[in-house]
């Protein structure tokens, strides 16, 4: 009875061990991304030299000065009337790209937008029509001022739905262009950070004590 | 001896313990073969009016709380309008037969009940069920808009359809580039999240295939796995082949996304290719409508399952200024619900006052052909034979460019 029992023990315990070699050969078909050192490598080279060629390409740019927007009314504005005191930081979004690339970003701006103002902050997309940027304000709770155009002329739109960034003066040139990358954040509070310091402090009216990105 | 039979009927009894799924039965049995088309360069579509015998333009109720960005699905059951939208607004919507907005299923958040996205909707008598992929979860409401329940199905799945209060399918369109340990595509699972059923094996080098929806009309439910040009019914227990649309010349060959290292070169080589493929399907009683993709263009094809009879569309080409005209996304019964964006509405205004006369339309189609036919697409303009009433010119008149979009309802005509 004895040996019956072993053999009895021993059939589970193959079985058991089968089942767990499968489970194990299972697991190793879905491993997770190589995290190694050589692909971080790879990223960062393609991350600087991308910036380098979009930064070359896409500043100092004089925009249209006869460009007109659609703003979330359905009324037509010149480009021009929208920065003919100040430098404005334009953030560009299109309606094919990435959303949470852009939602993302936003929520970092809005942050940004309490040391320099919401009004020199305008959000420009490619929205087909006015209810969609409506409705993505609304869904967002954007607190800047929109537009709609299809194409602003910067060399970037014609290759990347990317949502992108640049300062734009009175002379209607762009300028400190930026791409930002959703798993980038810090990179994104650098550029507001430095954009803060060298044009923004001097008219900015509020302190950013409470903001510890914005610090001086 | 009896020794041994014990042992044989414990070690099944193990084996049968470890089992948790079953497949889906695949029956080819019986299915349609459906050859389409010849040559699609010489392809002739049919007026509007050769396929449809009637539409009604529903407007959809415009307020703050209503507001669509874009509609990926459009659901008709109970004399209800349901409308998904995935991405621009994140929500599901309900309206009435007329268009008057009811209310908005559930919202985005976090814990039961919400989601971030809603990414496919499936509706019955009693419920309503939203799709989340990333959570990997349905959320389910009473036909009041009350959340009733979650089902986990710890799959991530790019769409998911309740086919009834106790089973759910998830698509989840696996491919070589996805990290994951699915062996099949398609999973049917029970309320408390067990799996049921698996079908449609992955295969190692296949490429996921994008984003799409199980197709419901009323309480059928079919899928075709992404270009394989079959379409399945899912039923209780089975999944059974309903339609095989041969493409014939341009059929794409099973290998031809293993040639590509990855879903981009693949993806760029097919847009090139001389192949076609199945976009969206609705099975109807009477009908299969489908529309395909051939070198970037959508086609629409109607198929009589009495005749026979196949014909071909597509809404920009044979309905020139015939009536509103929009892009399929939805069916019920035996009529087919097409969404048409206002946001261009003013120019049709400007042109449609009165009823047009069969001699302005005339002028308009051949101004059309003419005005194309550098593209090769001369003599492929054709108007349809419907006209405007009043009361629908003054419909027309009453929609703003920033409306919400417009639903057809368009009666299949018998052929």
């Amino acid at each position: 009875m004895s040996k019956k029992l072993i053999y009895l023990v021993m059939a589970t315990l193959i079985i058991f061990n089968f089942l767990l070699l499968s489970k194990i050969s299972g697991a190793t078909d879905s491993k997770e991304h190589d995290n190694s050192d050589s692909i971080r490598l790879v990223l960062n080279k393609y991350y600087h030299s991308s910036t380098v060629e979009n930064a070359q390409l896409n500043n100092n740019i004089r925009l249209d000065p006869d460009l007109v927007l659609t703003d979330i009314d359905g009324k037509n504005v010149k480009l021009k009337s929208l920065v003919a005191s100040d430098l404005k930081l334009i953030v560009r979004s299109s309606e094919a790209g990435c959303s949470a690339c852009i939602e993302n970003e936003l929520k970092t701006i809005e942050k940004f937008a309490k040391v320099i103002i919401d009004t020199n902050i305008i959000v420009i997309t490619t929205h087909s029509n006015v209810r969609k940027l409506t409705v993505f304000k609304q869904t967002n709770n954007i607190p800047f001022k929109m537009y709609i155009c299809p194409d602003l002329g910067m060399p970037f739109e014609k290759k990347s739905e990317k949502p992108f960034l640049f300062l734009l003066d009175t002379n209607l040139n762009a300028q400190n262009f930026f791409i930002p990358e959703i798993t980038e954040a810090e990179i994104s509070q650098r550029y507001y950070t430095s954009i803060y310091k060298r044009y923004f402090k001097a008219s900015s009216q509020r302190l950013s004590a409470n903001i510890p990105y914005f610090k001086n | 001896m009896k020794f041994h039979l014990t042992i044989l009927v414990y070690l099944l009894l193990i084996c049968s313990c470890t089992r948790t799924t079953t497949s889906y039965t695949e029956d080819i049995s019986k299915f349609t073969t459906i050859h389409a088309p010849q040559k699609i360069k010489d392809l002739q579509f049919v007026k509007y009016s050769d396929v449809f015998d009637s539409v009604k333009i529903i407007k959809l109720e415009s307020t703050k709380s209503s507001l669509i960005g874009r509609i990926d699905k459009v659901l008709y059951y109970d004399s209800k309008i349901f409308i998904l939208d995935q991405t621009e607004r994140k929500a599901v919507f309900e309206f009435d037969a007329n268009g008057k907005f009811i209310r908005q299923f559930g919202s985005v958040g976090n814990g039961p009940g919400k989601y971030n996205e809603p990414n496919d909707i499936s509706v019955n008598k009693k419920e309503l069920a939203i799709w989340v992929s990333d959570l990997e979860k349905f959320v389910i409401y009473d036909l009041d808009g009350r959340f009733l329940r979650e089902v986990k199905t710890a799959s991530f799945g790019k769409s998911g359809a309740m086919l009834d209060d106790n089973k759910f399918a998830v698509y989840l369109d696996i491919g070589a580039d996805v990290a994951s340990g699915e062996k099949f595509n398609l999973k049917v699972i029970n309320d408390q999240g067990e799996v049921t059923h698996v079908a449609f094996e992955k295969k190692d080098k296949d490429f996921s295939k994008g984003s799409f929806f199980f197709s419901q009309n009323e309480n059928q439910f079919i899928i075709s796995p992404g270009y394989s040009n079959n379409i399945y019914a899912l039923g209780n227990n089975a999944v059974t082949k309903k339609f095989a649309v041969d493409f014939g010349q341009y059929q794409m060959p099973a290998d031809f996304s293993q040639k590509f290292p990855t879903a981009i070169k693949f993806q760029q080589a097919l847009s090139r290719s001389n192949y076609a493929y199945l976009s969206k399907y609705w099975d109807t009683p009477g009908y299969l409508v489908f529309s395909f993709v051939y070198k970037g263009m959508l086609f629409d094809a109607y198929y009589s399952k009495r005749t026979k009879v196949l014909k071909f569309g597509n809404a920009w080409f044979n309905n020139v200024h015939g009536i509103l005209s929009g892009v399929n996304k939805g069916a019920y019964a035996d009529n087919i619900i097409a969404i048409y964006d206002p946001a261009h509405v003013d120019s049709y205004q400007k042109t449609y006052k009165s009823p047009p006369s069969k001699n302005q339309i005339d002028t308009l189609v051949s101004g059309a052909n003419r005005f194309f036919r550098t593209g090769g697409n001369e003599g492929k303009f054709v108007a349809s034979d419907f006209s405007y009433s009043k009361e629908e010119i003054d419909l027309l008149h009453s929609i703003k460019t920033s409306d919400n979009p417009v639903i057809l309802i368009q009666k299949l005509k018998k052929f």
